[in-house]
C-alpha cells in the first residue's frame, strides 16, 4: 500500500510541472519611437531646390545634410499605393519610392517620420517629384539603359528614416478640400486632398480596375468634377477597391493628388476613401460591355477590301482595341471595321451606345469621316453589302492619346425592335494619313441617351473651339512685331512664337458670345509654353483678356480687362496643361482674347487648344 | 485542462489500490531500446511531416520488419512505401485508425511505452486474430490488466531529441486471487528546448486498466488513457536559409517576445480514450471478444495569421532572403543580417504587438494573430471477434466492426497579440471584393462578427463518418501445405455539416451535404508450402475495394459541401512471394511483392503566392504501383554474436496523370478539366533503397549493438500545381507520336550512411528486482546532410520558390534506466 503514496507523489509532480506552461513569454511593452533632431528643410523647399531636375525627369544625388519631416498620408494599406509612401508637412507632399511590401505595418497613416536625405536621390517622374534611388531602365527596343529615379531599397530606407512618436487619428493630416478643378494648385502635388462632388465616367459598367488575372497593372478611370475632369488611378491588386463597380451619382473622394506630365491624378488609399456613393453590386444591364483588356470579345476586325487596297486590323493594345494606320514606316490605304456580334434589340426599349476613345496622328479635317460609329440592321458578314447609318459622337482631338467619352449616343428609333442590329467602328486610313484609334471600352445598354449637340463640342459646352482645324471663328490682330498667330492643323492647335521677331503684341480674339442666359459661365483651355525660362515670363507674355464692349477690329477700340489664368505650366515644355477655370461675365456681348506680348529676347512659344466655355 | 489533470491524479491513485507481486519476464536490452526509439523519434507526431511508421514493427520474429521499424526510423522509412492508412492499429481489439485521414496517430499513446508494450503484429497477408488487415498489416496493442506482469517499474530517460527528459512509472497487480487485475502508468516528457531551437515539449501521460476475471469463461476489462501535450514544432526551410544560418536544423517558427523565445506553431492535444472489453470463452474451441472504444480528441495546431496587407511575418519568406534582392549591396546587407543577426532571422513578436496596438488606436482590425486550427473528433467503435477451431487443420476467425465518428474542424483565435478587434472575414476575398462584400464573409449569418480570443472563425464544419463491416478469415493447415483465405464486406457513409454560411458558397456551405455511401469489400488468398519446417515458401494475393477518405472527398472542405466529382472507391490488388529459411546458423526471409493502387483521391490545400489565393487542388483517379524485394537475415557467428543484414530495393510510383480540380478559397468558381502531370513520379519521403548491417553481442547481462544503414532513392514531395496542365502546357506530341509535356522532374534526394550503436546492461538482483541500463547513440558519424524529405513549395516558379527540406538529426543519444520492483 505504500506504493500508493509513490504513485500519488509522481502524479502530483507531473501535474504541477505540466501546468507550468511553457508558452509564457510576457507581453512586450509599447515601443514609442523617438527622433532627437530637427528638420532643416521643408518639402516645398526641397522641391524648389531640385525644380529643374524634377521638371526634366532626371535625377540628382542629395549631397547635403538635409533632413525633412512629415506625416504619412499614403501607404500600401490596400495595395492601391504600392512600394511608395506619401508624407507631407505644412508646405507640401512628397512621394517616397521604397522597394518594400507591407509598409503600412510600420508606416501607418499619421506616422511622423524624419528623413535624412543625404545619399538618396531626388528626381522627376512625369515631372513630379520623387525621392528614391537610381534605377537603370532598360529600353528593350534598342537595348539602351537610361538612369532614372526609382525605388530605394528597404535597407536604405531603414538607414534614412526615423520615426517619431506614435501614429494617432489626430496626427493624420487633414485633407485639402477641392470643390472645383480651378482650386487645384501646383503645390498640392503629392498631398492629401478631398475632391467634392465627383462623378464617374462609364459609371455602372466598369470596375475601378481591370481583372488582376490579365496581369498586374494600374488602370485609369475618368472622374468628372466641377470645372473639369481628373484621372483616378487604381491598382488591380487594390484590396476592396479594384473590383468595385464605378458608382452612379456624385460623392467625395479622398486621396493623394499627383501630377503626371501635367495631368492631375488621384490615388485613394483604401475603400473608405470613397464617401457618399452607393456602390452597386451588379454591373448595369447591357447588350454589349467590352473592356478590351485581353480580347476583342464580341467584336471582330473586318477589312473592306473593295474600298481600299491595303489591309489593317483591330487588335488589343494596352487594354484597348486599337487600329494603327501607320505600319512599318508607311501609311496604309485601308478601310477597317470593328464589327459587333448581332444584337437583338427586339425589346424595343430606348438604347444607347457609349465608349471612351482617343485618336492620334489624324488629319483634323477628315477626323470625323475617317473615324465613324456605324449601326446597321442588315449586316450579314459583308461590310460592303450592309446598310450603315453613321451616328454622331463626341470626338477626341485627333492629335493625342487623351481619351474622350463618346457621350451616350442614342440608337435611332428605326433600329429599336430589330433582331439583327450590328454596331461598328470604321476607320479609314489613307496613304497620306494613317491614324491610330484606341477604344478603351464599348457599351451598348438600355436607357436614355443624349443628343450629341456638336460632335466637336464635348459635354454640351456653350462654346467650344478645339483649334484642330484652324482658328475657327476666332480672329487675329497683329499689333506689333514680326510674329503672328498661326494655325497648326497638322497637330491640331494654334501657336505663336516671337523668337527672333523682335518685340511683339498679338491678339487672338474669340467670336462674340451671348452669355446673358447663363449663370456661372467658365472658360477653360489647354496651353503649352516653352522657352520662356521663368514663371514670371510665362505669366507676362501669355495673357488672357476679357471685354464686354468689343465689336471688331483693333482691340484698342474696346475696354479689355486682364483675367488671371489660374494654372500656368510649371515648367517650359511642349506638354499641354489645363488652364484652370476662368469666370466669364453673364452679359450679351462677351469676347475673350489670348494676348501675346513678348520682349526682344527670351520670347515664349505659346500653343493653345481645346477652348471650352460652359 | 487543469481540472482534467486533477481528475487524472485521483484516478491514478485509485489504480494502485490493489497490489500484488508476480515474477518478471526477463527482457533483452534490444527490445527495450527498440520501444523507446520507436515511440519518440519515429512516431508521427507532426502532422506536417509524413506519417512514417509501419504497424509491422511489432512482428518481433521477423528480422526485416523489426529492423525496418527500429533502425530506419530516423529516415522515416515506410515499409513498402505504403501510406500509413494501410496499416491498421487496434487497441484491445478496437480499431483506432482515424477514419477521416485513415491513419493512426501514434501521439495518442505517446509516452506510455511501458503500458503499451504488449503488441500483436500481423503482416500484410497473414491471418490476424483481431481484424481484417489491409495491405500494410496490422497491430493490436493488448492493454487488458491481467496481461501485465505484476510489479512496478520506474524508467528515467534523458536524450537530446524532441524532449530531453522522460519519467515513467508503471504498476501492475497482475491477476489477483479475487479475479481483479489493475495496471496504472504515468509518464511525463519534457524539454524547455528540444534538439531543434525554439521547440519545446510538455507531455503528461496517464494510463489505467482494470480487469475482472469472473470465471473461466468471462472477463471484463476497462482501459482508459490520455496524454495532454503541448509542444513546439519545427519547420522545413530552403537550402539557402540553412546555408546562411550554417545549420540544417534552423527553425523559422520561433522568435523573441519580450526577450523570451516563443514558438508560433504549437500543438496542443488531449485525446482521452476508453476501451471496454468483454472476453467470452464460449467453449474450448470458440472465443468471443467484444470491445467498445470511445475517444474524444481535442487537437489544435497554432499558426500565425496576418491581415491588412502587412508583410508576411515568416522570417524565411522568400522576399526576405538574399536571393530575392537583385542589387549587390542589398544582397550583401541581407546576407550579413541572415548570417549574424539572430533576431532578424526569427519572428518579431514585439513588432506584432506594436502594430496591433497601432491598429487599436485607429479602431482597426488586428494585423497579426495566433490562430489554432482544430481537428477534433468524437469516436465510437465496436469490434467483435469470434475465433473457432474446427479441428486440428482448420480454424476460422470472424468479426464485426461498427464505427461512428464526428470530426470537428474549425479555426480558433488563440492569441490576439494585443489587438482589440478581429472580424470573421476572409482576407483574400476582402482584398478582391472589399471588407463589406458578401463574398468576404466567412459566416454570412453573422456578418462582420467581432471576435475575441477563443472564438471560432474562418471555417467550422463537421465530417461524419459511419463505417460497418463483417469479415472472416481462416487457415487450413496440413503437414506440407497451409491455405489462408479471407474476405470482408462492409460500407462507409460520410457527409459534411457546415456550421458557417461561407460568403464564397452561400448556398452550399451551411447545413448537411448529401450523404455518400461506398461499399467496402476485400478478399485474400494465400498458399504456404513447407518444404521442411526450415524452408517455407508462401504466395499471397489480395484485393481490396476501399471507400475514399472523407478528408479527401470534398473539393474545398473548409468552405463548402461540394464533393469531388465522380468520387470513386479506391481499388488495390497485390501479392507477395516469400521464402523463409532457417539454416543452423542463418535464418531469414526473402520476399518479392507487387501492389497496384487504382483510383485514389488526394486533396492538397495551400496558399498560392502567384495569384495570392488560398487554393485547393484535388486529384482523382490516381494509379500507383509499388513493388520491391525485401531481404532480412541473421547469421549466428558464435552463440552470443549475431550479424543481421537487411536490404530492400523497391519502387513506388504514380502510373498516370490524374485529373485535377483547382478551387480558390476566395472565389466561387471551380476550375476543372486539367491534369497533374506526375506519371512516373515516386512516392515521397521514404527511402526506396535501404541496406543495413548490424552486429549484436551479448554476454553476462551486457548487450552491444552496432549498426550501419545506407539509404538511397528518397524522393521529394512534388508540387502538384507546378505540374498542372496550365503550367506544363498540356500534352504535346513528340516525334514518336507520344504524349509529351515539359513538367519539371521530381527531385531525388542524395543517399547517405548512418551508424548507430548501443550498449545495455541488465541486472537481476537477489530480491527479485531488476535494473536495466541502456545507452544508444544514433548517427555516431554525425551525418547532418541526410535529407529525410521535404517538399516543393506549391508555386509555379521553382527557382524563385526553392524546395524546403527536412534533415535527419545529427548525432544523438538516448539514455534509459529502468528499475523493476
Amino acid at each position: 500500500m505504500r506504493k500508493l503514496k509513490n504513485i500519488f507523489l509522481l502524479a502530483l509532480l507531473a501535474a504541477i510541472s505540466f501546468t507550468a506552461c511553457v508558452d509564457d513569454a510576457g507581453i512586450p511593452g509599447e515601443y514609442v519611437p523617438e527622433y532627437n533632431g530637427e528638420a532643416n528643410l521643408t518639402i516645398k523647399d526641397l522641391k524648389e531646390k531640385y525644380a529643374t531636375v524634377i521638371s526634366n525627369n532626371s535625377l540628382e544625388e542629395i549631397t547635403d545634410d538635409y533632413v525633412i519631416k512629415g506625416f504619412v498620408t499614403g501607404n500600401d494599406i490596400s495595395g492601391n499605393i504600392y512600394k511608395t509612401l506619401f508624407i507631407q508637412d505644412e508646405t507640401g507632399g512628397l512621394n517616397i519610392a521604397i522597394d518594400a511590401d507591407g509598409l503600412n505595418a510600420s508606416y501607418c497613416l499619421g506616422q511622423e517620420v524624419f528623413v535624412r536625405l543625404k545619399g538618396l536621390y531626388i528626381g522627376g517622374y512625369g515631372s513630379s517629384a520623387q525621392l528614391g534611388y537610381t534605377y537603370n531602365k532598360v529600353d528593350t527596343t534598342n537595348n539602351t539603359t537610361k538612369v532614372q529615379i526609382g525605388r530605394m531599397s528597404k535597407f536604405m530606407w531603414q538607414d534614412h528614416a526615423f520615426k517619431n512618436g506614435l501614429a494617432m487619428p489626430s496626427t493624420v493630416p487633414a485633407p485639402i478640400i477641392i470643390n472645383n478643378e480651378s482650386e487645384i494648385k501646383n503645390s498640392y502635388d503629392g498631398m492629401l486632398v478631398t475632391v467634392k462632388g465627383v462623378s464617374f465616367n462609364m459609371a455602372g459598367f466598369l470596375t475601378m480596375a481591370e481583372d488582376k488575372n490579365i496581369g498586374a497593372g494600374t488602370d485609369s478611370r475618368q472622374l468628372i468634377i466641377d470645372g473639369g475632369d481628373l484621372t483616378l488611378r487604381t491598382s488591380r491588386y487594390a484590396t476592396g477597391i479594384a473590383t468595385l463597380i464605378l458608382p452612379e451619382g456624385k460623392g467625395d473622394i479622398t486621396g493623394i493628388l499627383t501630377s503626371y506630365r501635367g495631368e492631375w491624378q488621384l490615388t485613394v488609399r483604401e475603400a473608405s476613401d470613397f464617401q457618399g456613393y452607393n456602390f452597386q453590386s451588379q454591373i448595369s444591364p447591357h447588350y454589349i460591355l467590352e473592356t478590351f483588356s485581353s480580347e476583342l470579345g464580341v467584336f471582330k476586325s473586318v477589312s473592306d477590301l473593295v474600298g481600299a487596297t491595303g489591309r489593317l486590323s483591330w487588335t488589343i493594345d494596352f487594354n484597348s482595341a486599337m487600329i494603327k494606320g501607320y505600319v512599318d514606316g508607311k501609311n496604309v490605304d485601308a478601310i477597317t471595321y470593328l464589327v459587333s456580334s448581332s444584337l437583338d434589340l427586339s425589346a424595343g426599349t430606348p438604347t444607347y451606345i457609349t465608349f471612351d476613345h482617343a485618336i492620334n496622328y489624324a488629319d483634323s479635317k477628315t477626323l470625323r469621316q475617317n473615324h465613324q460609329l456605324l449601326i446597321s440592321k442588315d449586316y450579314n458578314g459583308n461590310v460592303n453589302e450592309a446598310h450603315w447609318t453613321a451616328l454622331d459622337t463626341y470626338m477626341p482631338s485627333g492629335s493625342s492619346f487623351v481619351f474622350v467619352n463618346s457621350g451616350r449616343v442614342i440608337v435611332p428609333q428605326e433600329f429599336l425592335g430589330q433582331k439583327n442590329v450590328t454596331v461598328a467602328l470604321k476607320q479609314v486610313s489613307t496613304t497620306t494619313k494613317g491614324s491610330t484609334w484606341e477604344v478603351r471600352n464599348f457599351v451598348v445598354a438600355p436607357g436614355q441617351g443624349e443628343v450629341i449637340k456638336d460632335p466637336t463640342n464635348p459635354d454640351g459646352a456653350i462654346f467650344y473651339e478645339s483649334f484642330a482645324n484652324g482658328f475657327g471663328n476666332f480672329t487675329t490682330q497683329d499689333i506689333t512685331g514680326g510674329a503672328y498667330w498661326q494655325e497648326d492643323t497638322e497637330r491640331g492647335f494654334v501657336k505663336i512664337s516671337g523668337n527672333g521677331r523682335g518685340v511683339n503684341e498679338d491678339w487672338l480674339i474669340s467670336p462674340k458670345l451671348d452669355l446673358s442666359k447663363y449663370q456661372n459661365v467658365q472658360l477653360h483651355f489647354m496651353q503649352a509654353i516653352n522657352f520662356a525660362l521663368t514663371e514670371a515670363a510665362r505669366k507676362s507674355q501669355c495673357k488672357l483678356m476679357i471685354s464686354t464692349n468689343y465689336n471688331s477690329g483693333k482691340p484698342e477700340t474696346a475696354t479689355w480687362t486682364e483675367a488671371t489664368i489660374p494654372t500656368y505650366p510649371t515648367s517650359d515644355s511642349w506638354n499641354f496643361i489645363g488652364s484652370g477655370t476662368i469666370d466669364l461675365p453673364s452679359v450679351n456681348n462677351v469676347h475673350f482674347a489670348f494676348k501675346y506680348n513678348c520682349p526682344d529676347t527670351n520670347a515664349a512659344y505659346w500653343e493653345i487648344k481645346d477652348v471650352i466655355v460652359k | 485542462m487543469k481540472q482534467k489533470l486533477g481528475l487524472i491524479v485521483v484516478l491514478a491513485g485509485i489504480s494502485s489500490l490493489v497490489c500484488a507481486q508476480q515474477t518478471n519476464k526477463p527482457n533483452t536490452g534490444r527490445e527495450d531500446n527498440s520501444s523507446f526509439t520507436f515511440s519518440e523519434s519515429q512516431l508521427n507526431e507532426d502532422d506536417d511531416v509524413n506519417q512514417s511508421i509501419s504497424a509491422l514493427v511489432s512482428s518481433d520474429n521477423d528480422v526485416y520488419l523489426s529492423t525496418a521499424g527500429y533502425s530506419f526510423s530516423p529516415m522515416r522509412f515506410r515499409v513498402r512505401a505504403y501510406d500509413s492508412q494501410y496499416n491498421d492499429m487496434y487497441i484491445n481489439g478496437v480499431h483506432f485508425n482515424n477514419v477521416e485521414t485513415g491513419r493512426f496517430s501514434y501521439g495518442v499513446i505517446g509516452g506510455l511505452n511501458d503500458a503499451t508494450r504488449n503488441k500483436d503484429g500481423v503482416s500484410s497477408f497473414a491471418p490476424s486474430r483481431f481484424g481484417y488487415n489491409s495491405f500494410g498489416g496490422s497491430t493490436n496493442i493488448i492493454t487488458r490488466a491481467s496481461q501485465y506482469a505484476a510489479g512496478s517499474k520506474v524508467s528515467l530517460s534523458g536524450c537530446n531529441r524532441n524532449y530531453i527528459l522522460r519519467g515513467m512509472f508503471t504498476h501492475s497487480t497482475g491477476l489477483m486471487k479475487n479475479g481483479w487485475a489493475f495496471t496504472g502508468s504515468l509518464s511525463y516528457r519534457w524539454a524547455k528546448e528540444g534538439n531543434i531551437e525554439g521547440t519545446f515539449y510538455n507531455s503528461l501521460g496517464y494510463f489505467l486498466a482494470a480487469e475482472k476475471v469472473f470465471n473461466d469463461r468471462h472477463s471484463l476489462s476497462i482501459t482508459t488513457w490520455g496524454n495532454p501535450t503541448e509542444r513546439g514544432q519545427q519547420t522545413a526551410s530552403t537550402q539557402e536559409v540553412y546555408d546562411l544560418v550554417g545549420s540544417n536544423y534552423y527553425n523559422a517558427n520561433w522568435g523573441y517576445q519580450d526577450g523570451k523565445k516563443r514558438n508560433a506553431r504549437v500543438v496542443r492535444s488531449f485525446e482521452p480514450t476508453a476501451v471496454l472489453t468483454w472476453l467470452f470463452n464460449i467453449n474450448k474451441d470458440t472465443k468471443l471478444q467484444t470491445s467498445f472504444g470511445a475517444r474524444y480528441s481535442n487537437y489544435g495546431t497554432s499558426a500565425l495569421g496576418w491581415y491588412n496587407n502587412v508583410p508576411d511575418p515568416r522570417p524565411d519568406y522568400w522576399k526576405k532572403l538574399p536571393s530575392y534582392y537583385t542589387d549587390a549591396r542589398d544582397k550583401e546587407i541581407a546576407t550579413d543580417l541572415w548570417e549574424h543577426n539572430k533576431e532578424f532571422r526569427q519572428l518579431d513578436w514585439d513588432m506584432f504587438y506594436n502594430v496591433n496596438r497601432q491598429q487599436n488606436r485607429f479602431n482597426d482590425m488586428a494585423s497579426y494573430i495566433v490562430e489554432e486550427r482544430h481537428n477534433d473528433q468524437l469516436v465510437f467503435t465496436l469490434n467483435s471477434v469470434i475465433n473457432h477451431t474446427f479441428n486440428k487443420h482448420t480454424s476460422l476467425t470472424g468479426g464485426l466492426e461498427l464505427g461512428s465518428t464526428k470530426g470537428m474542424h474549425y479555426n480558433k483565435i488563440k492569441d490576439m497579440l494585443g489587438a482589440d478587434i478581429f472580424y470573421n472575414i476572409d482576407k483574400f476575398s476582402a482584398r478582391d471584393y472589399g471588407m463589406n462584400s458578401d463574398i468576404a464573409q466567412n459566416d454570412l449569418d453573422n456578418r462582420n462578427a467581432m471576435l475575441k480570443k477563443g472564438d471560432k472563425f474562418g471555417y467550422n464544419y463537421n465530417l461524419f463518418v459511419n463505417k460497418g463491416n463483417v469479415w472472416a478469415q481462416g487457415v487450413t493447415s496440413h503437414s506440407h501445405w497451409d491455405i489462408q483465405y479471407g474476405a470482408k464486406i462492409g460500407a462507409t457513409q460520410f457527409w459534411r455539416e457546415g456550421l458557417m454560411r461561407n460568403g464564397r458558397a452561400a448556398n452550399s456551405s451551411k447545413g448537411n451535404s448529401d450523404k455518400k455511401i461506398f461499399m467496402d469489400y476485400a478478399g485474400k488468398f494465400g498458399v504456404t508450402y513447407k518444404v521442411t519446417g526450415n524452408h517455407i515458401l508462401s504466395l499471397n494475393t489480395a484485393f481490396e475495394n476501399r471507400a475514399p477518405l472523407a478528408y479527401n472527398s470534398f473539393v474545398a472542405p473548409r468552405m463548402k459541401n461540394m464533393y469531388v466529382s465522380d468520387l470513386q472507391s479506391e481499388k488495390i490488388v497485390g501479392g507477395d512471394l516469400n521464402y523463409v529459411f532457417n539454416f543452423p546458423r542463418v535464418h531469414g526471409r526473402i520476399t518479392g511483392y507487387y501492389t497496384r493502387f487504382f483510383d485514389q483521391t488526394e486533396l492538397e490545400s495551400f496558399y498560392d503566392d502567384d495569384t495570392h489565393r488560398y487554393s485547393y487542388l484535388s486529384m482523382k483517379g490516381i494509379n500507383k504501383e509499388h513493388w520491391g524485394v525485401e531481404l532480412g537475415l541473421t547469421v549466428n557467428i558464435v552463440s552470443s554474436l549475431n550479424l543481421t543484414g537487411v536490404a530492400t530495393y523497391s519502387d513506388a510510383r504514380y502510373m498516370n496523370n490524374p485529373d485535377a480540380t483547382l478551387t480558390y478559397e476566395n472565389e466561387t468558381e471551380v476550375t476543372t478539366g486539367e491534369k497533374v502531370y506526375c506519371d512516373g513520379f515516386r512516392v515521397n519521403s521514404t527511402p526506396l533503397s535501404v541496406y543495413s548491417l548490424a552486429l549484436d553481442y551479448s554476454i553476462k547481462g551486457w548487450f552491444f549493438n552496432l549498426n550501419g544503414n545506407y539509404y538511397d532513392r528518397t524522393y521529394l514531395d512534388f508540387s502538384t500545381i507546378r505540374r498542372l496542365s496550365r503550367v506544363v502546357g498540356g500534352p504535346g506530341v513528340d516525334l514518336g507520336g507520344n504524349e509529351s509535356v515539359k513538367a519539371d522532374p521530381q527531385q531525388k534526394l542524395k543517399g547517405g550512411f548512418m551508424m548507430d550503436a548501443s550498449i545495455g546492461r541488465y541486472l537481476r538482483f537477489k530480491n527479485g528486482t531488476s535494473l536495466s541500463l541502456n545507452l544508444s547513440v544514433n548517427n555516431i558519424l554525425n551525418n547532418t546532410n541526410l535529407r529525410t524529405g521535404g517538399y516543393e513549395q506549391n508555386r509555379i516558379d521553382g527557382l524563385k520558390y526553392a524546395s524546403k527540406y527536412y534533415y535527419a538529426q545529427g548525432i544523438n543519444a538516448f539514455l534509459n534506466i529502468g528499475y523493476r520492483f
